[in-house]
């Protein structure tokens, strides 16, 4: 069991192609770290920098107190699990899982000791000799999970091992590895681009774009209080709406006028008064409404589509230009081309610079710190 | 009695037949003229006492072939070439290869210098060869500056190394570029699996490498054979008709009986040696059917 610290990573291909910079966090012990992002924003690269399979250009990458950055991968006591399995087609099960504690050395009846354990607990006992051709894609997994807890390294690395698997398999999976980290009280750092996958998996998220850290937070945190737009938009699902508007003051209250209506705001917005913003509110903070009004309700939408999901519907509406989804429970009359309101939890609303896109809240709770 | 019309699938698939014969119909003449004909002729001619009488004799020439001595002596050298240059020929090339997969500097001189012999004609790469081991050549040269007489390289137990060595120059260039391919063609995260499981860098070459190369090994092990028993082409042109005796291959043999008009001789002679690069190619096959059956994709 080991923290991770990275301090100032950077890594630079071929001169000039930042695939990250100034990468700067610290994995505490027994932490199950996302780490979350769009392809390219490169949570893979700095997985695999961790792991020394990347060289990095400049920065210090500490696995507990040992500085790591010329350590070659074998000696980093860490273990990874690849998006593709990468299991050794021309070995059994047996063997795939044996591989690693053989190239250390292990006495023979150790390494039996330790796959056969490990094989019980996942499940793969009666696979144990068979090749991974013979496998499916649920089956490969398991055993690249197999072959990386029969070491008990201090540190997980998973780079989206499960991507490869259908929506099920991936449900299932999921909730296995949840339980595998509790059980084994080691660090892991998981690699997603399944918002799904961060929000229901690890301790703490860390949202990356092109390179650069947007946000390090447990998931409720990073849901309730994105730090700027990106991060506001990469997580929820169906994605936050976002309005442009202006904050306005008016007899000592604060409002957020957009899409024609305007939005109460409390918390101390009145600094930013006259500022064009952007207004967020996710899908499942807002919901239909009967009447019109002249605050926190948006009038005259129409609906484009409505998607049934069982119990509830996503409303997708347009206000002219303007189109924003609503999550609602289901209800009859929502016909297609239909006029309708839209009434917006204003606690839970969040406001971004028009033009930095930060979070104003939090951009204030900073200054005040 | 009415004669029962073919369906619409039928006709398709006689029509798909005659497709496919038109289209094979060029390189099935060309396989018949130049290969397997020729091929009959040779077994006719191995199992007859002279193209005149025309007797049937059976294994007669094939025992009169085994029982020459310059056929032993030829098979002699052409195995003991062979044994030498194959397997030196792959694991060289192989060794290069994976030089190469490094990022060195000037790597792509490298890869050209290589291949360079490629491109040269057999009878400049000999020229090349005389120029530096005839007994006047620049070799010879320059060891008198350091006090040694002159070897005659090529009329010595010497030249079976020159010989050696001139196979790997010609040869290794190909198979280096045919093994670079291969490696290339390795998954990249297995190699890393492996590394983060705890194999040193012979560890990945010995578990994983060498089974993901094994298809190319075995490829690269036939052409290089199939090449050494080619090699007669620059003795000839070095060393002529009856070389020096560690020299004399089995092409040299065919070569003397072909021309004193011995077809029967050569005949059963090709045949022998037909047999035996079939058998040694079966060999190959299976092993690599084998060692690395799981890897291929």
């Amino acid at each position: 069991m080991a923290s991770i610290t990275l301090k100032n990573v950077d890594k630079t291909y071929d001169g000039d192609v930042k695939a990250v910079s100034g990468f700067d966090l610290e994995i505490k012990d027994k932490e199950f770290v996302i780490f979350v992002g769009p392809s390219g924003c490169g949570k893979s690269t700095t997985l695999r920098m961790i792991a020394g399979l990347e060289e990095i250009s400049s920065g210090e990458i500490y696995i507990g107190d040992r500085l790591v950055n010329y350590v070659e991968p074998r000696d980093r006591d860490i273990a990874m699990v690849f998006q593709s399995y990468a299991l050794y087609r021309h070995m059994t099960v047996y063997k795939n899982m044996a591989f690693s504690l053989k190239m250390h050395k292990v006495p023979k009846e150790e390494i039996d000791r330790r796959v056969r354990e490990t094989a019980e607990m996942l499940g793969l006992t009666h696979l144990l000799d068979r090749k991974p051709g013979a496998l499916s894609g649920g089956e490969c997994q398991r055993v690249a999970l197999g072959r990386a807890l029969v070491r008990s390294p201090s540190v997980f690395l998973l780079d989206e091992p499960l991507s490869n698997l259908d929506a099920k398999l991936r449900s299932d999976m999921r909730a296995e590895i949840i339980k595998l980290h509790k059980k084994l009280q080691t660090t892991f750092v998981y690699v997603t681009h399944d918002q799904t996958e961060a929000m229901t998996m690890g301790d703490r998220i860390v949202i990356m774009k092109k390179g650069l850290i947007q946000q390090v937070d447990s998931p409720k945190d990073i849901y309730d209080h994105p730090k700027n737009k990106f991060v506001a938009g990469f997580i929820g699902t169906p994605q936050m709406n976002f309005f442009d508007g202006e904050i306005k003051t008016e007899g000592g209250r604060c409002f957020a006028e957009a899409c024609g209506s305007r939005f109460a705001i409390s918390g101390g917005y009145a600094a930013f008064s006259g500022r064009k913003v952007c207004v967020g509110v996710r899908p499942e903070h807002m919901e239909l409404c009967a009447g019109a009004a002249p605050e926190n309700v948006i009038s005259g939408g129409r609906i484009e589509l409505v998607e049934l999901l069982g119990s509830d519907i996503n409303v997708h509406a347009s206000l002219g230009d303007i189109r924003f989804v609503v999550r609602s429970q289901w209800q009859s009359g929502l016909e297609m081309g239909s006029a309708v309101n839209v009434r917006v939890d204003t606690s839970r609303i969040h406001i971004f610079d028009a033009e930095t896109e930060e979070n104003l809240a939090m951009t204030e709770t900073e200054a005040e710190a | 009695m009415t004669r029962k019309q073919p369906g619409p699938e039928q006709l398709r698939r006689r029509k798909d037949r005659l497709n496919s014969l038109i289209y094979l119909s060029p390189s099935l003449i060309g396989v018949m003229v130049f290969f397997l004909v020729p091929f009959m002729v040779v077994i006719y001619y191995s199992v007859i006492d002279n193209p005149v009488n025309k007797d049937f004799v059976l294994i007669d020439n094939f025992i009169k072939v085994i029982k020459n001595s310059a056929f032993k002596q030829a098979a002699a050298n052409t195995a003991k070439f062979s044994l030498v240059a194959v397997p030196g020929a792959v694991v060289l090339a192989l060794l290069l290869a994976m030089l190469l997969e490094n990022k060195i500097p000037g790597k792509s001189r490298f890869r050209t210098f290589f291949l360079s012999p490629m491109m040269v004609p057999v009878a400049s790469v000999v020229l090349i060869w005389q120029v530096i081991f005839h007994y006047n050549g620049a070799l010879n040269g320059l060891l008198s500056v350091f006090g040694v007489d002159p070897i005659d390289w090529m009329k010595t137990d010497y030249s079976q190394i020159m010989i050696v060595i001139l196979f790997w120059w010609k040869n290794l260039g190909y198979n280096m570029i045919l093994f670079m391919a291969a490696l290339a063609n390795i998954p990249k995260t297995l190699v890393e699996a492996a590394s983060v499981d705890g194999a040193s860098s012979f560890s990945r070459f010995w578990h994983i490498k060498i089974r993901y190369l094994s298809p190319t090994i075995l490829f690269v092990t036939i052409l290089s054979l199939i090449n050494s028993f080619k090699v007669f082409r620059e003795v000839y042109l070095l060393t002529g008709d009856y070389p020096y005796e560690t020299l004399y291959m089995l092409q040299h043999f065919m070569n003397n009986k072909f021309s004193s008009f011995d077809y029967q001789m050569l005949s059963a002679a090709a045949i022998i040696m037909a047999v035996v690069i079939v058998a040694i190619i079966g060999a190959l096959f299976y092993a690599e059917n084998r060692f690395g059956k799981d890897v291929e994709q």
